[in-house]
């Protein structure tokens, strides 16, 4: 074991060994020539300034104008605003198509593999094209596409919106985001917004097996910041995700966020140039609460074997078996409620929420399903290039009397910025299985070992 | 030879600049526009508090060129009653739409190289320019009712020289920064400094 570990670790220095400087840099890297620990820890993880940037549309909290070194192609000189709606409203082209990727390349030891296959060689194990960038102050889209991945998650488009700055009203008071995008539920830690390769459960737990909080959908949410302090985000989304554009019942989410201390929620407190010293410091507290509801139109189909005798003229030999198939239809409503928690002193950063929730009938057995995900998260940043993080999950689901998932997640990471846009994670997986009650018996565990998994991921962004 | 006969011409004005106005005060100073790339093309101007000055427009006219698809200057503060005459040094074709608000008030085609069209501005306030050809441009023409204003350059600065002892009020006007107005008062031979910043 302790030779297989070392073997992964060699290999990930190995790769980054051939790994020169970025030649090349994201899109907004390259948009505002600044360096990739502006707006990050270590990507993809934001710090304060950079998620005030997200906030704001991808523009810069204090406007875009002093700060673009690509100068963009004027569409329309500012004059053209006073003539309007005699005139088309000026706006920007980016110089360059925003274009960037990530690329992950991964070796995976699994001990509960059968032998002889243990170590998964996962290179690359996802390549990712983002897209992003504003169209002036007021307009900025952002896009995500997956063009490959080794694994079994979904290849393909993945979050694609426009944000509509300051719409109406005070500035960041209204946006209006549109598009496929991450229901603003899961703001206080995005799905993006982590140093683990593993989400945190809150985000990324699907209790019945379909939905989760972080899924990407199609709809139009409602943000913004009044006083710096306070955020809110509310939406409407197609729900289901991928398959019903036209669904007549949508679901809808909303959450409210407050900060004490540290950067503004909108930026406030940085100074209008960049900063490259110390920007991964934000000394504040952020709690945020928020609810989700939904609903599925849900179907089974069973097949069943019946004796089909006719034509048989009652003679059992001439006796057919044939395959009948029925499907079942039934709605199925959910909710969610929860809260998260961020939290900042000096080097070190907690974070950790809970998410409850409820699923009225997600079998069709007319059984409710009541759980319960938590987490909580410490993250050290011993240098700007070294950061040790670790991660407890929480799970816990009863569907009526049975208990279903009953479990405890570790999450020891550390990770190692080789550049400041490569990238390298060393991360283990351990899970405890608690007991469960099932049909009022104890059942123990099938698995009893708690070490899952060991990962050596490094990930270049350019 | 040139270089030296420059510098025995430029000397007298620098050591004339480097000292007090010979008459009236004057106003210097730095506005700082967060909401532009640079500080250039603020217009500042005074006009005395409760009264006017009379101003005499320039016997030549003032140039304002089409080149590379940009107007040059993109701002041109000049006083009512001023000539200004657009050039097209463009090999290609332009007009100048000038516009009051939402208004026309004229639009000549400038369709080929070295075109020239002549326009005097009686009236004081902001005339927008643009060109319907190549929306990308876009000037400005300040009229002012005072002889006293100056417009910023890159950084910001601005003088303001000779004018006369009283109480003013300063305005600024710039593209895209709110303008900004006080009252300061300009005593004789003396440099009053303005330092202002113009947001959204």
């Amino acid at each position: 074991m302790k030779r297989i570990c070392s073997a992964l670790v060699g290999i990930g220095f190995v790769s980054l060994l051939w790994a020169d400087d970025g030649h090349a840099i994201p899109s907004f890297a390259r948009k505002y020539e600044t360096s990739c620990q502006t707006c990050h820890i270590a990507i993809p993880k934001r710090n304060a300034f950079g998620e005030a940037f997200r906030r704001n549309g991808y523009v810069m909290p204090k406007g875009d104008e002093q700060l673009v070194k690509e100068e963009p192609v004027s569409l329309g000189a500012e004059a053209w605003k006073e003539l309007w709606p005699n005139a088309i409203w000026p706006g920007l082209l980016p110089a360059h198509f925003p274009l960037a990727a990530y690329v992950h390349q991964r070796v995976t030891y699994e001990p509960r593999k059968p032998a002889g296959q243990k170590v998964g060689f996962d290179m690359p194990h996802e390549v990712e094209l983002l897209f992003g960038t504003s169209f002036g102050n007021e307009l900025g889209f952002f896009g995500e596409w997956i063009a490959y991945e080794g694994g079994t998650n979904a290849v393909g488009l993945q979050r694609f919106f426009f944000q509509f700055n300051d719409v109406v009203g005070p500035r960041d008071a209204i946006n209006v985001k549109v598009g496929r995008i991450e229901p603003g539920i899961t703001s206080g830690y995005m799905s993006a917004n982590r140093l683990t390769l593993d989400r945190p459960i809150t985000i990324d737990y699907r209790a019945t097996g379909d939905w989760r909080p972080r899924d990407n959908q199609a709809g139009v949410e409602l943000n913004g910041i009044l006083g710096s302090n306070f955020e809110y985000a509310a939406g409407v989304v197609n729900g289901e995700g991928k398959t019903t554009p036209f669904k007549d019942r949508k679901d809808v989410f909303a959450r409210v966020a407050f900060k004490a201390g540290g950067l503004g929620l909108d930026g406030k407190g940085a100074e209008a140039e960049l900063k490259q010293a110390d920007n991964w410091r934000d000394d504040a507290v952020t709690i945020g609460v928020y609810a989700y509801t939904g609903h599925f139109a849900k179907s089974k189909t069973s097949t069943t074997q019946v004796i089909d005798t006719a034509g048989s003229g009652g003679d059992p030999t001439k006796f057919k078996i044939k395959s009948v198939s029925t499907t079942s239809k039934w709605d199925h409503d959910f909710d969610r409620f929860g809260f998260d928690l961020r939290a900042g002193y000096d080097r070190f950063e907690l974070t950790g929420g809970l998410i409850a929730g409820t699923d009225e009938n997600p079998f069709g057995d007319k059984k409710e399903l009541k759980h319960t995900a938590l987490f909580g998260e410490i993250d050290w940043l011993a240098y700007p290039w070294l950061v040790p993080a670790f991660r407890v999950n929480r799970a816990r689901s009863e569907l009526k009397d049975d208990e279903r998932d009953k479990y405890w997640e570790f999450h020891p990471n550390l990770t190692i910025l080789y550049r400041a846009n490569i990238r390298m994670t060393i991360e283990g997986v351990f899970r405890v299985d608690d007991d469960r009650t099932i049909g009022g018996k104890t059942v123990e565990p099938t698995e009893k070992r708690a070490f899952r998994k060991l990962r050596v991921n490094t990930m270049f962004a350019f | 030879m040139y270089g030296s006969r420059l510098v025995l011409v430029a000397l007298p004005a620098l050591i004339f600049s480097a000292h007090s106005p010979s008459y009236g005060g004057e106003v210097a100073g730095k506005i700082t526009v967060t909401v532009a790339k640079t500080s250039a093309d603020v217009v500042v101007y005074l006009e005395p508090k409760g009264d006017t000055v009379p101003v005499t427009p320039p016997d030549t006219a003032v140039f304002l060129n089409q080149l590379g698809k940009e107007f040059i200057p993109h701002v041109l503060p000049v006083v009512r009653g001023t000539t200004v005459a657009f050039f097209n040094n463009d090999d290609f074709l332009h007009n100048i739409h000038g516009y009051r608000q939402t208004k026309t008030v004229f639009n000549v085609a400038m369709p080929y190289v070295g075109m020239k069209w002549k326009k005097k501005f009686d009236e004081a306030g902001k005339v927008t320019l643009l060109c319907d050809v190549h929306p990308e441009m876009s000037a400005y023409i300040i009229v002012l009712n005072t002889p006293y204003f100056a417009k910023t350059g890159k950084d910001g600065a601005f003088v303001i020289p000779h004018v006369p002892a009283g109480e003013y009020v300063l305005q600024t006007w710039h593209e895209k920064g709110k303008s900004k107005t006080l009252t300061i008062t300009i005593s004789e031979s003396d440099t009053t400094a303005v330092n202002l910043q113009l947001g959204d």
